[in-house]
């Protein structure tokens, strides 16, 4: 009885010391620890002093162990569930920390969650935890109503994303749908997520994620993507203008190279010699004419053009470029006429003069150009707020894909009609860049085979 | 001689053990260490060999209050090493 007694001692002794270092530094209360130590040490001590024959003890001993056995008993009990009451506190302090983390992150980064209900087959955004900058539509995107929640071009992506989910595919979610805005209009959604199996009672595939506005990056990248398919058209324009320039460059250089070689001929006649020389001077305007053009395109682009402004008599304007263009039309054999449609006999702008001679200049040299047969109109009309000038011509014309893209810079509709027409291509840009600048709008209708006509359009109010 | 307070002592200990259990099987203290319902169980068993003791004085009967005594201090200590220690810091 001794050794039995003795080893129970220990042993209790040893468990109630155990529980104190354990738990001494966890988050049990200190009064709980010390009550089971005490009640677990004196069940120990009731063990030794049963075995030692001490009268006094004798007296105390049934009553103390009636007190303390079932005190022991539930002392066992409360430390346990104080101990799980704290364990859960814990817990849930964690969970509402962890919470609160995650909240102020997505609020930080304009998100919202979203899940995949497989029993109602529908995407449901959390309406709790949404804080994007606008609300959706609907906070349900299921088959029946997609139609009215995403833009047409989003279908299909949606149709995939349910067919998967459907599936239980397990393949992260990455998809952007346009998703409509409850208070008009549309925003890109990102939709990122996984799918993963769970335990829970009613289903074990569970699909969600994030989602966030993508809206602003989608335009930035849709510029780039603009931006990228313009610099290498532009790319593609300026070699072929490149090509083109360096014809017409070529050209007149060719001439001056040529006939000043000629020109050291000594046995050349007087006349002869003039007549080179005539010819070299003419290559020298061509070549100032080209460089004159890029220049004039280089500051229309930078936007260096000096406008000077005074008034301008248009009809006087219309009628010296009449007579200037009408031996070169004629000599092309095609018939220039003069339509000065206006019976008013003040037709003045307040413009700058040389900008709009240069502007009409090239637009009646594209036509004289580009027309082979028929007639070039040169004219002038007046409503109420502005001048019209127009040139008409009954030329090959301009299909109607091209219209828009002839005044671009640079532009050539065909590589092969410059060689075919001469000319660097840049006569329509520098004149829509110098009535622009001047105020005005420019106008073209043309239809391929038929003829083109383009009209200035110049505001007398803007301009007087 | 069985002593009024023996019985009153098995009484309130089985009425605590059983009140204990059922807490247990509610989930209401799962951190406790499984052996300690057997610790509980020893000790209760003791308390009846207390009693039995005081009815028929047999030998085998001290011995066996002892035995389980000692069983219940076994299953305490070993329990005292399996409680689930908190895995979160405070």
């Amino acid at each position: 009885m001794i050794i039995l007694n003795t080893i129970s001692f220990i042993l209790f002794l040893g468990a109630a010391l155990v529980l104190v270092y354990r738990f001494w530094w966890k988050n049990i209360p200190i009064h709980f620890i010390i009550i089971s130590f005490l009640l677990l040490s004196f069940v120990a001590f009731s063990n030794v002093l049963e075995w030692i024959d001490f009268a006094v003890w004798d007296e105390f001993e049934n009553p103390v162990e009636i007190l303390f056995l079932p005190l022991f008993i539930f002392s066992v009990y409360a430390f346990c569930l104080q101990y799980e009451v704290n364990e859960n506190l814990l817990k849930e302090e964690l969970i509402r920390d962890n919470s609160r983390r995650l909240s102020v992150a997505m609020i930080a980064a304009g998100e919202a969650y979203w899940e995949w209900d497989s029993k109602k087959k529908q995407i449901i955004i959390d309406k709790d935890n949404c804080y994007l900058s606008f609300d959706p539509e609907s906070f349900v995107i299921n088959r029946d109503n997609y139609r009215e929640v995403l833009h047409s071009c989003s279908e299909d992506a949606v149709n995939i994303l349910f067919r998967q989910f459907e599936l239980e595919d397990k393949t992260d979610v990455n998809v952007e749908l346009l998703v409509k805005k409850r208070i008009g209009g549309y925003y890109w959604l990102l939709f990122k997520g996984k799918t993963e199996e769970v335990k829970k009672r009613d289903y074990s595939i569970i699909s969600y994620g994030t989602l966030i506005d993508i809206s602003q990056y989608k335009s930035i990248q849709e510029e780039v993507i603009k931006s990228k398919v313009e610099a290498e058209r532009s790319e593609k324009l300026k070699s072929a203008f490149l090509y083109n320039l360096s014809h017409e460059i070529r050209t007149p250089i060719n001439g001056i190279i040529g006939f000043s070689q000629i020109l050291q001929d000594e046995d050349l006649s007087g006349q002869m010699q003039k007549e080179y020389i005539k010819l070299i001077t003419n290559s020298c305007f061509k070549l100032i004419a080209v460089v004159d053009d890029i220049v004039e395109i280089s500051k229309i682009e930078v936007g260096d053009l000096s406008v000077i402004h005074r008034i301008v008599d248009v009809r006087q304007l219309i009628e010296r470029l009449y007579l200037n263009y009408d031996s070169l039309a004629n000599e092309r054999g095609l018939e220039f006429k003069l339509k000065i449609l206006s019976q008013d006999e003040d037709l003045k702008l307040f413009t700058d003069e040389s900008k709009l001679y240069r502007s009409i200049e090239n637009i009646i040299q594209n036509a004289i150009k580009f027309t082979k047969q028929g007639s070039v109109i040169l004219g002038l009309d007046k409503s109420d707020e502005s001048l019209i000038i127009f040139v008409e011509d009954t030329g090959i014309g301009i299909a109607k894909d091209d219209l828009e893209a002839v005044f671009d810079n640079f532009r050539q509709l065909e590589v092969s009609f410059n060689r075919r027409y001469g000319g660097s291509g840049l006569g329509l840009s520098i004149s829509k860049g110098l009535i622009e600048a001047l105020g005005g709008v420019v106008k073209i209708e043309s239809e391929e085979g038929k003829g083109t006509r383009v009209s200035f359009v110049l505001s007398i109010d803007g301009n007087m | 001689m069985v002593e009024p307070g023996e019985i009153v002592c098995l009484l309130a200990n089985v009425i605590l053990f059983l009140f204990f259990i059922r807490l247990y099987k509610e989930g209401k203290c799962q951190q406790m260490p499984k052996i300690w319902i057997w610790g509980l169980v020893m000790i209760t068993g003791s308390n009846i060999f207390t009693v039995a003791e005081g009815f028929v004085l047999v030998a085998v009967f001290n011995m066996l209050e002892h035995l389980f005594l000692l069983c219940a201090s076994l299953f305490f200590f070993v329990g005292a090493f399996h409680m689930k220690t908190s895995g979160i810091v405070k």
